[in-house]
């Protein structure tokens, strides 16, 4: 018996699972505060691939890198399994659930005081978590965030009585303006903001919405940007109020002028000049921005606090108020969940007054990673609990470790946007020992003797109960005529339940002005932090959260170690980048060793130079420099939070000396350069050219159909595909660089992740990348999604001595791994290179194999790998259509790059089909175009330009 | 080493028994130092397959080879000694067709040359496939599921090449070294008795070689054909060693030049592997009389040649990356020269081209020191061409993010240069196993004992003996010394009327088959039969293949004659060569290791002897015949 269930996952399967056949379970992602709804496809008692719920209201049916490895998270093999208990700093032992609950409690009963800090949480887990405290007499829980919006929050709360953080509605403008706000990778919700913004960005109407971006650093939001205006950290403070000046000095205030001066100077008594940038070009800039028919100011960097940053979010608030915005397309009725995260103030204070009397439960945060700063004050605390599923470094500081479930393997539900309500369900049976966070509380109540009290005296005691309680009793509300269990079933397939809740705009506060001015008392003048920084120190600090790693709770995911950052596709670990002028005065070259310091910490990073950084400033990303946390994660890369100030006086983040400590620690990254070499491969369309351009217009394109035969340029005559021929068109446009199709394509293909080592040695085996390219004069970047363009003469096919590179019938250039012998000729005759080769026998860590996909050919040491448009999805679409009797529909068929794609950059389909989506941007878009078309491979990739704003344009001819 | 002086003057006193005796002494039993040596060697080729097995267990990512440089040392290993196999079968082939009568000292060892290299080459396509256990799938074998190679690939046109050449270079090889074995046979026997181990090895691989006129009638007959076979498919190998990289779409590869330019370069390394070789092997096995310094100088004059035509190709790739307009291999052209492997392209011009250049000078073409130096320079300049084709369009071609470097690892350098150790122990245990040097050939070109020496009186008197006693005797067999008198006994014998006439020589007459009335022979049916069926067969393979698999790959019709052509060649090389050895077996009698009653063994050294068959009643005056026209010794047999 133990055998066959072994072999045989599930003799006896789950309802409502049958051996075999796929089941899509929605849940909400809790990969980031974003709380985007999730499709988990679960195969046989194993999930094995996240993508974007296509319904849900924040994401559409995009999801990015960090959601998809979910994934990897819950079948992490460095998981914790059980419960463990160790004296301080001692080795820790296992324990039971019972003892551990049993020994919690007891100590929950002698009245001491209890603290619980978690992740951002909303719904019923945090009613149960406020319901324990509450009968622990203790202080409400604290919900601790690494990247917090207080300075967004104080600033509403200062302007409009409003400690919120709204809903930015990018879609409906078509101005944005980012004050260093990096809100594709990072900032708020990267996911529905990067739609929103490819929406509003898209060619309509012979024109598309502009991106303005204010930052010191060439970010992926900055080279997305149509104007990226550099200036020091803290120009973008700087330039906001050079705007809001230009605002009031031209009257054009949607409102109160005279409150609107008066808050103006309030904020900014004493403007800093702006040196690179002529008063012209500013009230051009403004000018802008008040007249478009809808903007919006964003205002970060993440990360950010202090006087400085709040500095920046009014002068957004303030620019948002003067054009009208506050309500439009920033809706603070539909309010994000990230207005309850507490400020690193309160978390300061909070920490400070641990001793040995506290019992402090912190579930689901690593602030010993985040906040290094207070380890040593949370390690004060009598009694450290800590329910989580990674043995990070606060469960290393803790005395109980108690594991929860994955979200993946837990009830739940998250609002992240007022009106948005996302159900959490398990999508597989438990992998370990571990237990619902919410029960553990409840349970740790009942071991306490002080029940957590039943809403009505009658809810049942766990936590799934009291969450089809909450939802049953909120779906009454919603006055439809479905049964509870129906409405609840509704409410499950679809993910959750959401209404755009209304609610009046706010208006600024009467005593704005006064509060103002109170909040900035004791501000250094605005003049003072565009110098160096107050401690004279030699060169400005940057950070910034990258798009694959984020606050750094991913880092032991090899997809997210292992997939490029966007702009530098660097890998597996973390880089200083600095301007090359500034290393020539330290005699730096590319990959030396730099030491980084301030008076919080220090670090070491290799160095990048690069223009994408301004003079003097030096720039590292947060993420990596883990202590612990598991085999990918520990001892790699640098710790950026440790230089991370909790309120630096000055903007951004402050100053810091920098010294070189060691040469040639080269840093891994995928691709060796940026640039083109004239080859044109990323093109971009010029604005003005593309408004004389009709659909049908533009590149005469060779296409995989006997029509692209030319007896002038072929020898062999034309052939045909019967039924299919399927294909790509690929808007670059709207190609973000986010990478999340990357990723996808190694969830769903079982593409082994290969360590830094064999990067560094050209062997990842990644089957699609997105690469970024520079313009020709190397100021702007632009991204390729580079996977295999099923050539209609694919010149790997003739070269494979054995045919297991082939045409098949349906156009694609399928690879017959079992007839592969290796002799890599089909990839060294691959003008797009995008074959990759088994160097090893490729091991997965358990359980990480049991995310491996059944549907796709495992391969072996010594066989060729590609990519064929996800053919195992194809296949089972026309088997579907065929089951059914009717044609395979347009669209139905989305390989899992276009999936995930949170712009829709990506378009699938059949080019023999006239009307199909793919068909029509093919052959009548006139931004199309082949890569390397010179070579007459007749590739079934067709790109769409970029499209670049010209001189003609009102936005540029303001600089 | 022999100075300059004694050298011009070496071949002018050899006759046919120093020819024979300088190079069968050569196979006495080797010494200490050769012994230690082929030990080391041994130990080498172990290493070699060490290595080998270990990337096998673990997988390619052993080798450096990477994303994009997808092939290496390994490759460029196997195109640098199907180069030097090259110059084995030119020297052979080519110069026999066109009577350069130079080559015949030099032969031997070079066709020695050409099949160990041919070996050691094919191992490398073998090295660097991922799956080597299914290497089988390349070849065109019944399967039940129909999946038969791709005859589109340039990699199936290198293996119907490759191995084509492998056998007919085998089979050159071996058929050129018969009379020689049998002059080997003969010596051992005479020294040890046919029951000696070397007498029965050598007597298996004379098979039955007596040197008799109709022998050598097939014999001249089926090697010509040989050589005429073998010399297009000198041309056609590196060729298409070079169509896999010139069917290659990336920059620097795909061009036409690269077949011209691939068999000058083969033929420039073979050339200069065969002065490697030659030098010290010439002072070892002392054969200075044999190899003399006019054959170094005519090997030094083709090299000659081969540089200046791929001196010519070096000047000619950048000028059409310039010339085409393409930017891209503009770019490419540009960075070979500036890149991070340009210390490798600008080593190529010193090495292959200028280096060589020295031999237009008389004095360092005839100083074994200048030789021998500018070969090893020209065999790593050659190596370093190969490994720099290879790497350097792959590691930067299309798409600039995919370029990269490469370095072999330990792995790929334990195998490449142990496989110098297997070429070489191939070669060493050749150089004492086999006759080294053609000896018949350069017989023929020593000229006759009666050109070289006056014929000398033997001191002995004309005898009649009785061998074969018991049998009625069948017939007469004369001893003579000299070919003249064999010819005039001859003359006389067809005068007389006589019939059943069977000649002996140690190398071959030509006016024999004249005197006798002899046509050319029958092997040439065989050989354009077996050549017309490869011809067809080598379509029909494609074709058929094509039709079963009816797989499309780049857009290519499945039955496509152009690249079909190849294989047909291979096919008509293959098919002819084969039909005309068989023609050979079956037409001098070969393989049966019995010899004709009345063979002397000194009819393979330095004598030349005429059977007559006839009645006892006849012998009488056929002796007195043969007598008169100076046969030292007439047997009645």
């Amino acid at each position: 018996m133990k055998l066959a269930t072994k072999l045989i996952p599930f003799i006896e399967p789950p309802q409502p699972a049958e051996p075999g056949e796929w089941i899509i379970y929605p849940t909400t992602c809790r990969e980031c505060p974003a709380g985007c709804g999730m499709h988990v496809w679960h195969h046989d008692g194993r999930v094995t691939k996240a993508e974007g719920n296509p319904h849900h209201p924040v994401n559409r049916g995009g999801l990015c890198a960090r959601g998809q490895s979910a994934l990897q998270g819950l079948y992490d093999p460095d998981r914790l399994r059980q419960p463990s208990w160790r004296v301080k700093s001692g080795p820790s032992t296992p324990v039971s659930w019972d003892a551990a609950l049993a020994h919690l409690g007891a100590k929950l009963g002698t009245k001491r005081r209890v603290t619980v800090l978690s992740d951002l949480q909303t719904g019923t887990l945090a009613d149960v978590m406020q319901q324990f405290c509450t009968a622990c007499g203790a202080r409400p829980p604290f919900l601790y965030e690494p990247f917090d919006y207080t300075p967004l929050r104080t600033a509403h709360e200062l302007l409009f009585g409003l400690p919120a953080i709204p809903d930015y509605r990018l879609a409906e403008s078509d101005f944005v303006l980012s004050l260093a706000a990096d809100f594709l990778e990072s900032w708020l919700s990267p996911v529905a903001l990067a739609a929103q913004f490819a929406a509003m960005h898209t060619y309509r109407n012979r024109d598309l919405g502009r991106l303005v971006y204010v930052g010191p650093r060439l970010s992926m939001t900055a080279a997305n940007a149509d104007k990226f205006i550099q200036l020091p950290p803290g120009g973008e403070q700087h330039l906001a109020i050079a705007l809001l000046r230009s605002i009031v000095r031209h009257g054009w205030v949607k409102g109160d002028a005279a409150e609107f001066a008066r808050l103006v100077d309030t904020l900014a008594p004493d403007p800093a000049p702006l040196p690179d940038l002529p008063p012209r070009a500013i009230d051009s800039l403004a000018r802008d921005f008040m007249q478009a028919k809808d903007s919006v100011a964003l205002a970060g960097p993440i990360g950010a606090s202090g006087i400085a940053a709040t500095q920046t979010a009014l002068a957004a608030a303030l620019l948002n108020w003067a054009a009208g915005r506050i309500g439009h397309t920033v809706d603070f009725a539909s309010s994000h969940a990230l207005g309850r995260v507490g400020s690193p103030a309160d978390l300061s204070a909070l920490c400070a007054t641990f001793g040995p009397d506290d019992l402090l439960i912190v579930h689901n945060a690593n602030p010993a990673y985040a906040a290094p700063g207070l380890a040593e004050q949370i390690r004060r605390a009598g009694t450290i609990v800590y329910l989580g599923t990674m043995n990070d470094e606060t469960a290393t500081l803790a005395d109980w470790v108690l594991p929860i479930d994955s979200p993946l393997e837990s009830w739940g539900d998250y609002e992240p946007v007022a009106g948005v309500e996302g159900i959490l369900q398990p999508t597989l049976r438990r992998l370990h020992d571990t237990r619902a966070a919410g029960d553990v509380f409840l349970q740790l109540a009942d071991a306490s003797g002080r029940p957590v009290s039943r809403p009505n005296g009658l809810a049942p005691p766990d936590f799934q109960a009291r969450l089809r309680h909450r939802w049953n009793a909120k779906l009454a509300q919603t006055g439809s005529d479905q049964t509870s269990s129906e409405a609840w079933e509704t409410a499950l397939r679809a993910g959750g339940a959401w209404q755009r809740p209304t609610a009046a705009a706010p208006t600024l506060r009467t005593d704005a002005v006064e509060r103002l001015a109170s909040a900035l008392q004791g501000a250094p003048p605005t003049r003072a932090a565009a110098a160096n920084g107050p401690s004279g120190r030699d060169y400005t600090l940057w950070l910034w959260p990258s798009v694959m790693l984020f606050d750094g709770r991913g880092a032991n995911r090899g997809w997210l170690q292992e997939a490029p950052d966007p702009t530098t596709t660097i890998v597996w670990g973390s880089w200083v980048d600095i301007h090359p002028d500034t290393a020539r005065r330290l005699s730096v070259r590319d990959g030396d060793l730099l030491e980084l310091a301030n008076d919080q910490g220090r670090i070491e990073a290799p160095a990048r130079l690069t223009p994408d950084i301004g003079a003097d400033i030096v720039a590292i990303a947060f993420g990596q420099g883990h202590t612990a946390l598991g085999r990918h994660a520990t001892q790699r890369g640098a710790n950026a939070f440790l230089l991370r100030h909790p309120s630096p006086d000055a903007a951004g983040f402050g100053s810091i000396t920098v010294r070189k400590v060691d040469q040639n620690r080269p840093v891994v990254a995928t691709s060796p350069t940026e640039d083109q070499f004239g080859r044109e491969i990323v093109q971009w369309v010029p604005l003005s050219g593309l408004r004389s351009m009709a659909p049908g217009d533009g590149d005469r394109l060779i296409l995989p159909l006997p029509e692209g035969y030319d007896p002038k340029r072929d020898v062999y005559p034309p052939h045909e595909h019967r039924e299919h021929r399927w294909a790509m068109a690929i808007d670059l446009h709207r190609c973000t660089g986010c990478g999340a199709c990357a990723v996808a394509c190694y969830a769903e293909n079982n593409i082994p992740v290969m360590g830094a080592k064999e990067v560094a040695r050209g062997r990842e085996m990644a089957w699609m990348k997105v690469v970024p390219y520079r313009d020709a004069p190397g100021t702007r970047l632009g991204w390729i999604p580079m996977l295999c363009q099923q050539c209609d003469a694919a010149p790997c096919e003739p070269v494979c001595p054995v045919f297991a590179s082939v045409h098949n019938e349906e156009g694609l250039n399928a690879q017959v791994y079992n007839r592969c012998i290796g002799t890599r000729y089909c990839s060294n005759n691959c003008p797009y290179k995008v074959r990759r080769f088994n160097w090893w026998n490729v091991t997965w860590d358990q359980p990480l194999d049991l995310q491996l996909n059944p549907e796709v050919t495992a391969r072996s040491r010594g066989v060729m790998e590609k990519c064929t448009f996800c053919i195992q999805r194809i296949r089972a679409a026309e088997y579907r259509a065929r089951r059914e009797h009717r044609a395979v529909r347009d669209g139905e068929i989305q390989p899992a790059c276009a999936q995930s794609c949170p712009t829709r950059a990506l378009i699938f389909g059949d080019l023999l089909v006239a009307e199909a989506e793919v068909t029509l941007l093919t052959r009548r878009d006139p931004r199309r175009y082949h890569v390397l078309e010179e070579l007459n491979v007749k590739p079934a990739v067709t790109y769409l330009r970029r499209i670049a704003i010209d001189e003609t344009t009102p936005t540029t001819d303001s600089a | 080493m022999a100075s300059p002086r004694d050298i011009d003057t070496a071949d002018a006193a050899l006759t046919y028994t120093e020819v024979g005796d300088d190079v069968l002494r050569a196979m006495a039993p080797p010494g200490r130092r050769y012994t230690a040596t082929m030990f080391v060697l041994a130990a080498a080729v172990a290493a070699f397959f060490l290595a080998w097995n270990y990337q096998i267990r673990m997988g390619m990512g052993v080798a450096g080879i990477s994303h994009p440089v997808g092939w290496g040392v390994y490759i460029a290993n196997f195109v640098f000694w199907v180069g030097i196999a090259h110059s084995g079968t030119l020297i052979s082939a080519i110069l026999h067709l066109v009577r350069a009568r130079w080559r015949d000292s030099v032969a031997r060892s070079a066709e020695a040359m050409t099949v160990f290299a041919v070996l050691t080459a094919g191992l490398f396509p073998l090295i660097h496939l991922g799956r080597l256990w299914v290497v089988y799938f390349i070849f065109p074998y019944p399967s039940e599921r129909q999946l038969w190679p791709n005859f589109f690939s340039p990699l199936v046109w290198d293996v119907c090449a490759v191995s084509t050449y492998l056998t007919v270079s085998v089979i050159f090889f071996y058929v050129g070294m018969i009379p020689d074995l049998a002059a080997a046979r003969d010596r051992y026997e005479a020294a040890f008795g046919p029951d000696h181990d070397r007498s029965r090895f050598y007597r298996r691989l004379a098979l039955g070689w007596s040197g008799a006129g109709n022998q050598w009638r097939h014999y001249g007959r089926a090697y010509l054909f040989f050589a005429a076979l073998a010399t297009p498919l000198v041309v056609s190998v590196h060729s298409v060693v070079s169509w896999d990289f010139a069917m290659g779409i990336l920059p620097g590869w795909h061009s036409t030049i690269f077949a011209p330019y691939f068999v000058a370069g083969a033929i420039h390394s073979g050339l200069a592997m065969v002065l490697t070789l030659m030098i010290p092997m010439r002072y070892l096995l002392r054969l200075d009389r044999v190899i003399t310094f006019d054959h170094f100088e005519a090997v030094a004059k083709t090299i000659l040649v081969t540089t200046l035509i791929v001196g010519y190709a070096y000047v000619v790739e950048p000028f059409i990356a310039w010339y085409s307009g393409n930017r891209i291999e503009q770019q490419f052209a540009w960075w070979r020269a500036t890149g991070w492997m340009a210390w490798t392209y600008w080593a190529l011009f010193p090495l292959n081209v200028f280096i060589p250049l020295v031999f237009l000078w008389r004095r360092a073409r005839r100083n074994l020191r200048t030789l021998f130096a500018v070969s090893i320079f020209i065999n790593i300049g050659m190596w370093l061409e190969r490994y720099f084709i290879v790497v350097g369009s792959t590691s930067h071609d299309f798409l600039p993010h995919n370029w990269g470097t490469y370095a072999p690892t330990w792995v790929e350098l334990t195998i490449t240069c142990a496989s110098f150790a297997f070429f070489l122990f191939w070669f060493l245990m050749f150089a004492k196993l086999l006759p080294t040097v053609a000896i018949s050939e350069v017989r023929e070109a020593v000229g006759r004992p009666a050109d070289a020496a006056p014929s000398m009186d033997t001191g002995t008197s004309a005898h009649v003996h009785r061998t074969a006693a018991g049998d009625s005797p069948r017939g007469l067999l004369a001893v003579f010394r000299q070919p003249c008198d064999m010819l005039a006994a001859l003359r006389a014998l067809q005068a007389a009327g006589h019939t059943g006439i069977e000649t002996y020589s140690p190398t071959k007459l030509p006016e024999v088959d004249r005197l006798l009335g002899r046509a050319h022979g029958p092997v040439r049916i065989w050989t354009l039969c077996g050549a017309i069926s490869g011809f067809l067969g080598g379509f029909a393979l494609a074709i058929g293949t094509a039709l079963v698999n009816g797989s499309i790959v780049g857009a290519k019709h499945p039955v496509s004659i152009v690249p079909y052509c190849v294989v047909a060649f291979e096919g008509t090389i293959l098919l002819g060569a084969l039909a005309n050895l068989i023609g050979l077996i079956v037409h001098a009698r070969l393989g049966p290791t019995r010899l004709p009653d009345c063979y002397d063994r000194r009819f393979s050294r330095d004598r030349f002897g005429v059977f007559v068959a006839c009645a006892p009643a006849e012998a009488g005056p056929a002796q007195t015949l043969l007598h008169t026209n100076g046969a030292e010794e007439v047997h009645v047999v």
